[in-house]
């Protein structure tokens, strides 16, 4: 089992150029669909509008931006793997808060 | 940034020229369908008459619908419509406003097809996916763009343009910047919000609820008992009086000819920026007015005049050719962008062997499949539908298994002939077609070129003329590059 755990983790942790381009594109698309879909999910819970539709419109315009954003972070953070860790853990981290939200609703 | 610019232009980039160019094509839908509709020619007459003629032909052909639906001449389109839904599918005819009856066009599409695929790549969702990502791809490719080369946007307006391939590809770029921004936002507003309704599942369980809610409108319990409806000419002038005169643009009626019908006239979309359908709400037996809803929130108003900004029906014929024009302009800068990538690599990899050669000989055959191919799949769905026999079971689908038939003929193409070879010919042959195109309709319909402008019928001469246009222009730029590579050769 080490063996090929050994090849896995060094294709994860390579610094190669199209490796590293590949896993910012997966970052990006992936990553960022994650890290889009709590935060929405986050803001729909905590906005204090009264009309539904109101906040469902408002996420409508504003989810591909925030996107757009995950997107262009991937290609410009440091490397790809800082770009899958940060989104990762603010996938999961916005999540919880939304979660907890939906609590109180 | 210039990592992300060059590869991620490459991956969506083919994606991205076949979006925006069927997405040009649909900006004149109704000028398309109109063409590909010939037998469906009526007499403009007054809205009153139109209603009392959908009011019998909706009586006479759906009968037992659940919802009828009448779309008025309105705008750009001069043809009266009606739908219905029946056991959750629905119907549409075209009706003769004097008479009431069905007009027998031929099975088709028409432009619908164009609007549907750019956004759908006919494929539904997996489709809308696909086009969404690389519609983010697009705003990523423009930011990047720009920062690669942070002068671009001073030396276009200082006019230090030159004439490469580069050059074309950033000074068209910067050309269309704004329209292609908010073509793509706007665009990927609406893709979103039917592929990931985050926002809408976390407080509807699906969008009609919705819909319901943001519509506001009248609801009314199921009923068996059959009631002739109040005559819909009738209502007319209240709805004018909640609505505006002249601005009728749809006739819902919910419960046709059952007690509790309910009848919504509902405002046209083409005049102003918000697309959003004001209603007047009537009783459906009594005809006394219920409600009328005009006013929208603010998060509502954004949402829809971006949606509405993106579909473009506002403006009449000026917008819509500024809309086309900058629409091949946005086609320009993704086809050179893509056909640059090979260029600039050709020295690179002509001396190298085995999977990077094939790689980079496969993407430029794959370039001229799909920026030509797309454009020959396009002109011959035209053709199709005047060639293909009128009696033809299916013929829409016929005619959309023609369109990606001929495209993959193009393909085939593509890798088979060498790289001149292939550029050359499908450019001739997209030249052959949209220039005998006029000839075609002439020698198959009674709507052919000469009949058109003599009748002033300028929506159907105008496919024509812009068609023949085009194909002059794909002429020039074969025969150019005929040229340059005769030279080199």
């Amino acid at each position: 089992m080490t063996a090929e755990w050994e090849i896995v983790k060094e294709l994860f942790l390579s610094t190669h150029p199209a490796v590293q381009w590949i896993l910012r594109f997966m970052a990006a698309i992936f990553g960022g669909y994650g890290m889009t879909y709590s935060l929405m999910k986050a803001i729909s819970l905590l906005l204090p509008w009264q009309k539904h539709t109101e906040t469902v419109s408002f996420c409508e315009w504003l989810l591909p931006l925030v996107y757009l954003a995950a997107i262009i972070w991937a290609f410009a953070a440091a490397s790809a793997q800082y770009a899958w860790k940060v989104l990762l853990s603010g996938t999961l981290i916005i999540g919880a808060i939304a979660l907890i939200a939906s609590c109180f609703r | 940034m210039r990592d992300f610019h060059t590869w991620g232009g490459l991956v969506f980039g083919w994606v991205l020229f076949i979006v925006f160019f069927t997405g040009t094509l649909a900006v004149f839908e109704p000028e398309i369908s109109y063409w590909m509709n010939p037998e469906v020619r009526v007499q403009a007459v007054a809205a009153s008459e139109s209603l009392a003629a959908s009011e019998k032909a909706l009586r006479k052909n759906a009968a037992d619908a659940d919802v009828w639906f009448v779309i008025l001449p309105q705008g750009r389109s001069s043809m009266l419509e009606i739908s219905w839904k029946k056991n959750g599918q629905t119907f549409d005819r075209y009706i003769d406003p004097k008479t009431g009856g069905v007009i027998q066009g031929r099975g088709t599409d028409g432009g619908e097809f164009f609007s549907h695929f750019h956004y759908e790549l006919h494929h539904e969702h997996a489709g809308a996916w696909l086009v969404s990502i690389a519609g983010l791809g697009m705003l990523g490719a423009l930011i990047s763009g720009i920062l690669i080369r942070r002068n671009v946007i001073k030396d276009f307006f200082c006019l230090r343009w030159r004439k490469n391939w580069l050059s074309v590809h950033m000074m068209t770029g910067v050309l269309a910047l704004p329209f292609v921004v908010l073509i793509t936002y706007s665009g990927l507003v609406m893709t979103f919000k039917d592929i990931m309704p985050v926002s809408l599942n976390t407080f509807y369980k699906s969008p009609i609820g919705f819909w319901n809610e943001f519509l506001d409108g009248v609801e009314r319990p199921k009923s068996q008992e059959t009631v002739q409806i109040y005559p819909l000419t009738a209502l007319l002038p209240a709805a004018e009086k909640e609505l505006g005169a002249g601005d009728i643009g749809f006739v819902q009626i919910q419960q046709p000819d059952k007690r509790n019908a309910l009848i919504n006239f509902m405002r046209r979309v083409d005049d102003r920026i918000l697309a959003i359908t004001d209603r007047a709400s009537f009783d459906g037996i009594t005809g006394e007015w219920l409600v009328s809803k005009t006013k929208w929130d603010t998060q509502a108003t954004i949402m829809r005049s971006l949606v509405g900004l993106h579909i473009g029906k506002f403006g009449g014929y000026p917008m819509a050719w500024g809309y086309f024009i900058f629409g091949l302009i946005g086609c320009v800068m993704i086809a050179t962008g893509l056909v640059f990538f090979t260029i600039k690599r050709r020295f690179k990899y002509e001396q190298e062997w085995g999977n990077k050669r094939d790689f980079f000989r496969a993407a430029e055959a794959i370039n001229v499949a799909v920026i030509t191919g797309c454009i020959i799949a396009s002109i011959s769905y035209l053709w199709a539908n005047r060639l293909l026999p009128i009696s033809l079971k299916e013929r829409a689908d016929a005619e959309v298994i023609a369109f990606f038939f001929i495209w993959l003929l193009m393909f085939i193409h593509a890798f088979w002939r060498s790289k001149e070879k292939a550029w050359i010919e499908q450019l001739k042959l997209a030249a052959g077609l949209c220039v005998c195109l006029p000839l075609l309709n002439a020698m198959t319909t009674s709507v052919g070129l000469p009949k058109t402008i003599l009748r002033g019928e300028w929506m159907t001469a105008g496919v024509d003329i812009t068609a023949a246009t085009l194909g002059v222009v794909l002429w020039a730029m074969a025969w150019r590059i005929e040229k340059r590579w005769g030279n080199i050769n």
